[in-house]
């Protein structure tokens, strides 16, 4: 085992005040720095400045203003043919991940999980929802959730794309409209075969407070539930369109639209915006 | 939109205005939603994993691991009063003859508690240069 690029952060400019040593391995994608670990360091909020080296692929240091690697971020990329840099940073952090990509030897394939899943999201759930009292209310959160700490149903060692969507309960009479939401968890993964698939891990929901949420929910519930199966056939349905790339070897994800590589820069985005699948042949 | 302090760029601090570019972060504020006062429910599937081809893999973590304290090399160097350079070199070194989880763990957790102060820090800078890293890295010189 070697490393493929190592993360020096300092709490000073310029390299100074107190530091600490990260690190990913040749066979690593992803290093967590935690929200913990940043506050053992008094390193929240108050990452100034890093040195960044790499050699056998890219690597991407993206800091993020929420505790669990989601919401807006700021991220420095290293190419892996310049090996290393410096880099000043100021603002707000409180949890970081490194992630490397276009490793040496494999062929990139980046698609936007928006732009594969978006349209396809509103027929679906309009027709999982035809002859209920519960219709789409704004647009999808189409988004990740990296090594979820506290889900029950999910993994900490594992990633995944997150469909939060929120809902409209209509209610008869005068009784007021409730509002609610439903996410669902996928996780992909390489088949047997070489193929990129989905597996929906979860779902999960929610009902504002009321008198009727207990009725809502109840109802929600085997619907939701039922919807796993159904978005898992129409996700894979779509990812038969990567079969197209060949014998998929990893697929990991960048945050935000990163349809090309920066190489060496800066980019800064919100997970909210969208979830870049990055496939590997 | 909402814009935030967020900014960055490579190089130093003192020198970016001139020859890096700084890029401040404009996005909209979509952080991960967290519902009101409500009720809650969900449950994971019943279907079974599928095989996977390839097996993910598991996270790097730093923190170092809840029974750590020193290794015997260390404490060897540290009895014999060795300077904190000469254990940073030391740590890299075990690194440099047998990379293992073992060994890097073990130089991470080393180096990271010495560079909890501001003064080993700067050691741990002067120590890990380019040449230090390349062969960490499998990198050329």
């Amino acid at each position: 085992m070697s490393l493929l690029a190592t993360a020096l952060l300092y709490s000073g400019p310029n390299q100074t005040g107190a530091s600490l040593l990260t690190g990913i391995g040749s066979g690593d994608r992803y290093g967590l720095i935690p929200n913990s670990l940043l506050s053992s360091r008094g390193l929240i909020d108050s990452i100034a400045s890093g040195r960044l080296d790499c050699s056998a692929a890219d690597l991407n240091l993206v800091m993020f203003h929420n505790n669990d690697y989601t919401g807006q971020f700021f991220q420095i990329s290293l190419s892996g043919t310049q090996g290393e840099t410096t880099f000043w940073h100021t603002g707000q952090v409180n949890s970081a991940l490194l992630i490397a990509s276009n490793n040496s030897g494999a062929n990139e394939h980046r698609i936007g999980f928006v732009g594969i899943f978006r349209a396809e999201w509103d027929s679906f759930l309009d027709h999982q929802l035809q002859g209920s009292q519960v219709t789409r209310d704004v647009d999808p959160l189409l988004t990740w959730q990296m090594f979820p700490a506290s889900d029950q149903w999910l993994s900490s060692n594992l990633t995944y794309l997150r469909i939060h969507q929120p809902l409209h309960v209509h209610m008869p009479w005068y009784w007021p409209d409730y509002q609610a939401s439903v996410d669902y968890n996928v996780e992909l993964y390489v088949t047997s075969d070489n193929h990129l698939r989905a597996w929906v891990a979860d779902y999960e929901w929610w009902v504002e407070s009321g008198a009727k949420s207990g009725q809502i929910g109840a109802k929600l519930d085997p619907q939701a539930r039922a919807g796993m199966s159904a978005l898992q056939t129409e996700l894979n349905q779509k990812l038969t369109e990567t079969d197209l790339f060949g014998a998929v070897k990893a697929v990991y994800y960048l945050p935000d639209r990163q349809l090309s590589p920066i190489g060496t820069g800066t980019f800064g985005g919100d997970t909210g915006n969208d979830i870049t699948i990055v496939i590997q042949t | 939109m909402t814009e935030t302090a967020t900014e960055g760029g490579l190089g130093a601090t003192t020198t970016n205005k001139t020859t890096t570019e700084a890029v401040s972060v404009r996005s909209i504020a979509a952080a991960k939603p967290v519902p009101g006062p409500g009720l809650l429910g969900g449950g994971k599937t019943t279907q079974q994993h599928p095989a996977y081809g390839r097996i993910p893999v598991n996270p790097r973590r730093f923190e170092p691991p809840s029974d750590f304290w020193l290794p015997d090399w260390a404490r060897t160097l540290v009895d014999q009063n060795a300077t904190p350079e000469q254990v940073i070199r030391a740590a890299i070194d075990r690194v440099v003859k047998g990379h293992s989880e073992q060994t890097l763990v073990e130089a991470q957790t080393v180096i990271n508690e010495l560079s909890r102060s501001v003064d080993h820090a700067k050691i741990v800078t002067t120590v890990l240069t380019r040449e230090t890293l390349n062969p960490l890295l499998a990198r050329k010189a």
